[in-house]
């Protein structure tokens, strides 16, 4: 096994935990659950490539669903992969370990790119095979195109991967140059997400031309992804030369930023360590703080020091500001229709709980809170501080950060629409319920479910069990209501109350169990 | 009086292996009691349960006239932990976790101000304080953790190998505060692998192996007429 290997191979065991899971009795049971959470959410986005796979059937348009699964599994891995390169590439805590190894930097990044590629190829996998299954299903079978459309499924993640890590590149190397730079490496992350976002809603938008559906589509989809262009027939080339062109260009655009990122691994390595080292440097003021005062101040200084917490746990709050700021910048109307929804003014009426509470149980920071104590976490064990005063400080922290969120929310949303006492008051009221259960439920899941021995914070902050369970429980939560609305025509405003005081009751007695535990 | 007392003891990792197993021991105020045992011999576990830092499956442990599973927070009141690896908040600056650890320990605004100069000029590290602490070397880290976990004048100073890391005059500066705290009616309970410290400082040593304890009481009952080194070798090959 060559050392590229090794070196993917221990940071597979390390990353998944497969010692931990093999050994009797110990994260067997985590591990299962988590799998079964997994393949949930796996076989949720077969079903739904499916249906729109078969959709696309009966609009007769079969031969877009190649480039429509490219150009979607494209844009999942560059949003994921923005949110997550830097982690895997640069800054991580192996590495001083890894550079003291008879190891070359290239192959250090290629074990890491391959990593990531691991992952991400997953997610190319899911969309692109069940889609394309459909697609071989419904057309006159074409072996060529066909075998090159599953060759290229191993090549589809490696443009936008490139992309995203170069993205992150340029965080690492703009904000390194600011005082402050995790500030700077958060905004830059936000506006190169909020930039691709954009990009992404504004060339998918709606059009009003059902006759030429098949035209309006060909042109939507490459402008999503250009590349998925060479999926699409093209008249002029054999169908099968745009596939093989794609992967003779994924191949070659990785291979040269694997030697790009190899070269000046070292300085971008350090720069990305040493972002939130060096803080202004000041005296103390020696003044007394409650136990819970000095936990939360401690709590809400760590999360915003760690780039890598904030913009993953971040994000659904930051969708809502975002969300509630165009609502105060533009009309309803306006908004509407720019997101696709022809009536906003009764949809925010009467959807409004559900809005906020699903962006509000998307940012869960509290799942991973204790968690990130990592190696520190001797200091709050060895202490004399309740188990409830530690937790106490840790859900404040969440809870803060989703009063932002809130309270501009609720500000934007009576602000610009006209609802009745009961739809304010729903609106008033159920968030918060939601935003109480996700943070308790995150807080008492990484309480029974705490990883101390992480080398990379993103480990836990992105795909830790506390944070994908409470994610999955929160949004499902969150969905519910919604699904018996829709499917048992049940009003949606009871359904939502009804959840919500579940949710509440189930809080309550989460809270107050793990608050008895004597040790953290 | 005793400070520190376990009774049978017994801490059991993944259901079945045994890390300490029965152990008994008594330290009382004005004892510096080393805690001897080859890697993997159970003493961090004993340490870590004496501070309250995990669980323990059956025995007891007493700090003062408290329970740690009873009233672990009246017991690490009465308490100071130093791991072995002192890792700290890096984001914070040397003074800033040093009041946050006040904070955590009530300690009055009017005492801090003494008692971090005192401690932070002893081991000179007054001039650092203000600095973040990522920008410390280990030995740096484990002199605040020192001054951190003597601003609230413990009763009992737990220490996990206190002495890997620092520098020859920080090892002296803490012998010295290891002694002052025992002449204040306080005991020190630390494991260290450096036997000739041992024997010179400590009035009284226990050995553990394989997480039982194979001897315990002053130093020179225990060692008897040869060195502490001999006598340890002689019990880790019997």
């Amino acid at each position: 096994m060559n050392r590229t290997c090794l070196l993917l191979r221990a940071q597979v065991i390390n990353y998944f935990s497969l010692n931990e899971i093999k050994h009797p009795g110990s994260k067997k049971n985590t591990a299962a659950i988590m799998g079964v959470g997994v393949i949930m959410l796996i076989l949720f986005f077969c079903a739904y490539n499916v249906l729109t796979a078969q959709a696309l059937i009966q609009m007769g348009q079969q031969d877009l669903i190649p480039a429509y699964m490219v150009a979607i599994s494209s844009f999942a891995v560059l949003i994921l992969t923005i949110l997550r390169s830097n982690g895997i590439l640069f800054g991580s805590r192996d590495m001083d370990m890894l550079s003291a190894l008879p190891v070359k930097a290239s192959e250090i990044i290629s074990s890491k790119f391959l990593f990531m590629y691991l992952l991400n190829f997953l997610i190319c996998f899911v969309f692109m095979a069940s889609g394309g299954l459909v697609w071989i299903l419904n057309t006159p079978l074409d072996i060529i195109r066909s075998a090159f459309y599953f060759l290229s499924m191993f090549f589809v993640p490696l443009i936008p991967m490139c992309t995203a890590s170069f993205i992150g590149l340029f965080i690492v190397f703009a904000s390194s140059r600011f005082k402050n730079k995790n500030v700077f490496s958060l905004v830059f992350s936000f506006a190169a997400l909020g930039a691709v976002g954009y990009a992404g809603v504004s060339s998918m938008q709606p059009g009003n031309d059902i006759e030429n559906l098949g035209a309006m589509l060909a042109g939507q989809i490459p402008r999503l992804y250009p590349l998925s262009n060479w999926f699409l027939n093209q008249t002029a080339f054999p169908a099968s030369a745009g596939p093989a062109a794609f992967i003779i260009l994924s191949a070659a655009v990785f291979y040269l930023f694997r030697m790009l990122v190899s070269v000046k691994h070292g300085v971008l390595n350090a720069l990305a360590g040493t972002s939130w080292k060096y803080t202004i440097s000041r005296k103390a003021v020696l003044k007394r703080q409650s136990q819970f005062t000095a936990l939360y101040r401690k709590e809400l200084g760590r999360f915003f020091s760690s780039y890598m917490a904030v913009l993953n746990t971040g994000l659904g709050v930051l969708m809502l500001c975002l969300f509630s700021i165009s609502l105060l910048i533009m009309s309803p109307g306006q908004l509407g229709q720019y997101i696709g929804i022809n009536d906003m003014n009764s949809f925010l009426s009467k959807y409004a709980p559900v809005v906020i509470a699903s962006m509000l149980s998307l940012s869960c920071p509290a799942a991973s809170s204790i968690s990130l104590e990592g190696k520190n976490i001797w200091i709050l064990q060895s202490s004399p501080v309740s188990v409830k005063t530690i937790l106490n400080s840790k859900l404040a922290v969440n809870l803060t950060l989703h009063a932002f969120g809130y309270f501009l929310a609720v500000f934007a949303i009576m602000a610009r629409l006209s609802m009745n006492p009961f739809q304010i008051l729903s609106m008033l009221l159920i968030p918060i319920a939601y935003s109480i259960f996700t943070t308790v439920l995150g807080g008492v899941l990484n309480k029974k479910y705490p990883n101390y021995a992480w080398e990379n914070e993103m480990l836990v902050v992105k795909q830790s069990f506390p944070v994908i369970v409470s994610n999955i429980i929160g949004i499902a939560t969150v969905a519910l209501p919604v699904l018996l609305h829709w499917t048992l025509s049940i009003p949606l405003m009871p359904a939502l109350w009804g959840v919500a005081m579940a949710a509440i009751t189930a809080s309550s007695v989460m809270y107050q169990k793990t608050c008895e535990s004597k040790f953290i | 009086m005793s400070i520190l007392e376990t009774k049978n003891l017994t801490k059991i990792y993944n259901s079945k292996r045994k890390a300490v197993d029965s152990l008994t021991l008594s330290i009382e105020a004005g004892d510096i009691f080393g805690f001897i045992g080859a890697n993997g011999a159970g003493k961090t576990t004993t340490l870590k349960a004496a501070a309250g830092i995990h669980d323990f499956d059956e025995g007891e442990i007493n700090i003062g006239s408290y329970s740690i599973k009873k009233d672990p927070i009246a017991c690490k009141s009465m308490l100071a932990y130093i791991p072995d690896n002192p890792d700290l908040y890096e984001h914070l600056t040397g003074y800033q976790y040093i009041n946050f650890i006040a904070d955590l320990y009530n300690i009055p605004t009017s005492q801090r101000p003494q008692t971090i100069k005192k401690y932070s000029d002893l081991f000179e590290m007054t001039p650092n304080l203000e600095n973040v602490i990522s920008s410390y070397s280990h030995g740096m880290k484990q002199r605040t953790a020192i001054i951190s976990a003597l601003v609230h004048s413990p009763k009992l100073l737990i220490l996990d190998e206190p002495f890997v890391g620092l520098d020859p005059k920080a090892t002296f500066l803490l012998k010295q505060v290891m002694q002052e705290c025992v002449s204040n009616g306080g005991a020190i309970f630390f494991s260290t692998h450096v036997l000739d410290v041992a024997e010179k400082l400590c009035n009284k040593v226990a050995i553990i192996k394989a997480g039982r304890l194979i001897a315990n009481g002053p130093v020179g009952t225990v060692k008897g007429n040869q060195s502490l080194e001999d006598f340890f070798m002689e019990v880790q090959d019997a």
